[in-house]
């Protein structure tokens, strides 16, 4: 499982092969599981949040005035999505990781909102969208390795 | 703005430095990659708000709220790696900051970087 770990942290760091199956069944001792089993439900619902929070990033960049009420909307969508998320990961055992990595995410579209609040430089958006993004890869990367 | 960027240019090597003491040394192996690359990052980014800041485009308010994104952003990387709980990931990041916070702070002219709670 060490091996397995230092895979999916690699994969999540690098972006690299989302979703490649990389647990061997072929192996004779009984396989122990240690983390709650792959959720088709949770891959889907974080996917499509991943989708609409970068196309919330690239509103604003594109935005002439990205204070509009508008642009501030879309983010009871997000709260309400993590937070379904965050009930749907601690209903499930073994998957104190997974809990803790959307309590970050809520905390990251939260800090985002904060940033937005303030008079919003385009040259802001960049390391947001990077950080965001990598927080989606590693919760997708340790989802997606569960898959059979 | 060079000068801030030269007063801080040793702020990932101190951080990753600091960072080292805080995990056992197997479970500094598996993450020290990721945390160099990391740290330098962090450091690159308080560069760029501490330069933002000194030419009026961004609030202290908002500058905390970019690093700590960061930090966070860190800290569910971290969370994939084996047996690294979130209270290590934790201690690490303050061992970190700790060991750049007053020389960091005291550069940017605000209080850049805390520790967490």
């Amino acid at each position: 499982m060490n091996t397995l770990r230092r895979l999916i942290f690699l994969l999540a760091a690098t972006g690299l092969a989302v979703g490649t199956p990389v647990i061997s069944t072929s192996c004779t001792l009984p396989r122990l599981v240690l983390v709650a089993p792959y959720d088709e439900l949770t891959d889907a619902a974080v996917t499509d949040l991943q989708k609409d929070v970068l196309l919330h990033l690239r509103a604003l960049e594109l935005a002439k005035d990205p204070s509009e009420d508008k642009y501030f909307i879309a983010y009871r969508g997000f709260y309400r999505d993590i937070d379904t998320l965050i009930t749907r990961a601690a209903s499930r055992p073994k998957n104190d990781i997974q809990s803790q990595q959307f309590a970050a995410l809520r905390e990251q579209v939260e800090l985002l909102e904060t940033i937005h609040k303030g008079r919003f430089e385009p040259e802001e958006i960049e390391p947001v969208r990077l950080a965001i993004s990598r927080t989606f890869r590693a919760i997708l990367t340790l989802e997606l390795v569960k898959k059979p | 703005m060079s000068q801030i960027k030269d007063a801080l240019a040793n702020v990932g090597k101190d951080m990753f430095n600091a960072a080292k003491t805080s995990l056992s040394a197997s479970k500094w192996r598996m993450v020290r990659d990721y945390a160099e690359l990391e740290f330098q990052n962090l450091q690159a980014t308080a560069i760029k708000l501490a330069e933002m800041f000194a030419t009026g485009k961004i609030t202290e308010e908002r500058a905390q709220a970019h690093i700590r994104l960061q930090q966070s952003s860190f800290k569910t990387m971290l969370l994939t790696v084996q047996g690294v709980g979130l209270a290590e990931v934790e201690k690490l990041l303050n061992v970190a900051i700790k060991a750049v916070l007053s020389m960091v702070n005291s550069k940017v002219g605000f209080t850049l970087l805390r520790q967490e709670t």
